[in-house]
């Protein structure tokens, strides 16, 4: 038998699962002030990026996919994602430092750990880190 | 007189199978051998120091990293633990390596830094006497020399022998 006090012990993380560009990511729910379709976003003039940083212009292109809202010092800007996938709880000795080779080399600096859910390698984000790349004339453009 | 002289001979017979024997035993003993992961890509053979290899898996899945250079291939999931795989051919001016089926994932640890390395082949892990690798011949570039430790033969070939820890190094800067 399992004393409660062992299984409150377990520390983890509750987290977002999504998908965007082909590739799997979660983030701690405590990020995440909110959830809308890009449909919506687009209307409401949400500054947008995707995880890159690089900032999402629609231009008549298709308004598929998700945004979650991040909130930042300045104010809530939205991450647009292809799917979201599921929320989870992960416990801390399952998620994993990203290797040193990848620490040093990588360019996605947002991408702090990682950890395997159903043979599934899914990169831990941290969504505060991402830095806006709009440059200032294209930040004050309207999203089309 | 005649059994003196046969004697004489064996004793002389005895003496000399004794001296080509320690011969032998002291050349097995003086002669340092070093173990070789070879493995070949286009033809041309490669290795390196088996003590920097850990393991050699089978071709698994790699998940890609955004956001990481061409050489670094991705993430493997070995038993459990995150490990990175790169593709060491960037670093010696060669075409990057295919991901085959008959495709080898070899676990190097040197200096601290530990990685998969991506091999579209292993030829074999062979001992070979330390004195038969010699230092790389001036036909490499520069720029490739920096991660090759020296040259060796292996079943009448050519082999380059890879400083493994010089290019995991290199990676992290």
């Amino acid at each position: 038998m399992i004393a409660p006090e062992t299984t409150n012990c377990q520390e983890g993380l509750s987290v977002l699962i999504f998908s965007s560009e082909g590739v799997k990511m979660a983030v701690g729910t405590e990020q995440i002030v909110g959830i809308t379709d890009l449909e919506q976003a687009i209307e409401i003039q949400t500054q947008l990026m995707n995880v890159y940083g690089t900032p999402f212009t629609h231009e008549g292109g298709t308004k598929n996919g998700m945004v979650l809202l991040v909130k930042d010092d300045r104010a809530a800007s939205g991450i647009v994602v292809d799917r979201l996938d599921e929320i989870a709880f992960v416990t801390i000795d399952t998620i994993q430092l990203i290797p040193p080779l990848i620490e040093a080399t990588g360019r996605l600096k947002i991408i702090r750990g990682a950890f395997i859910k159903n043979d599934e390698m899914i990169f831990l984000a941290d969504l505060t880190l991402l830095e806006n790349k709009q440059h200032p004339e294209v930040n004050n453009a309207p999203v089309t | 007189m005649a059994s003196e002289t046969g004697n004489n001979k064996s004793a002389l017979i005895f003496d000399e199978l004794k001296k080509h024997g320690r011969a032998a035993r002291i050349i097995d003993v003086e002669e340092e051998k070093v173990k070789l992961v070879i493995f070949s890509f286009s033809g041309e053979f490669y290795a390196f120091y088996g003590s920097d290899i850990k393991e050699i898996l089978p071709m698994v899945n790699i998940f890609f990293v955004p956001g990481t250079p061409d050489f670094i291939l991705g993430l493997i999931n070995l038993r459990g633990d995150i490990e990175s795989v790169i593709d060491v051919n960037y670093f010696l001016s060669l075409p990057a390596c295919q991901r085959t089926q008959c495709g080898r994932i070899a676990i190097a640890e040197k200096g601290g830094i530990r990685s998969g390395i991506i091999l579209e082949s292993v030829t074999d892990v062979a001992d070979v006497p330390v004195s038969s690798i010699k230092p790389s011949s001036s036909m490499l570039d520069s720029t490739t020399k920096e991660f090759v430790t020296g040259e060796t033969m292996f079943k009448g070939k050519n082999v380059t022998v890879l400083a493994i820890g010089q290019i995991l190094e290199r990676i992290r800067g």
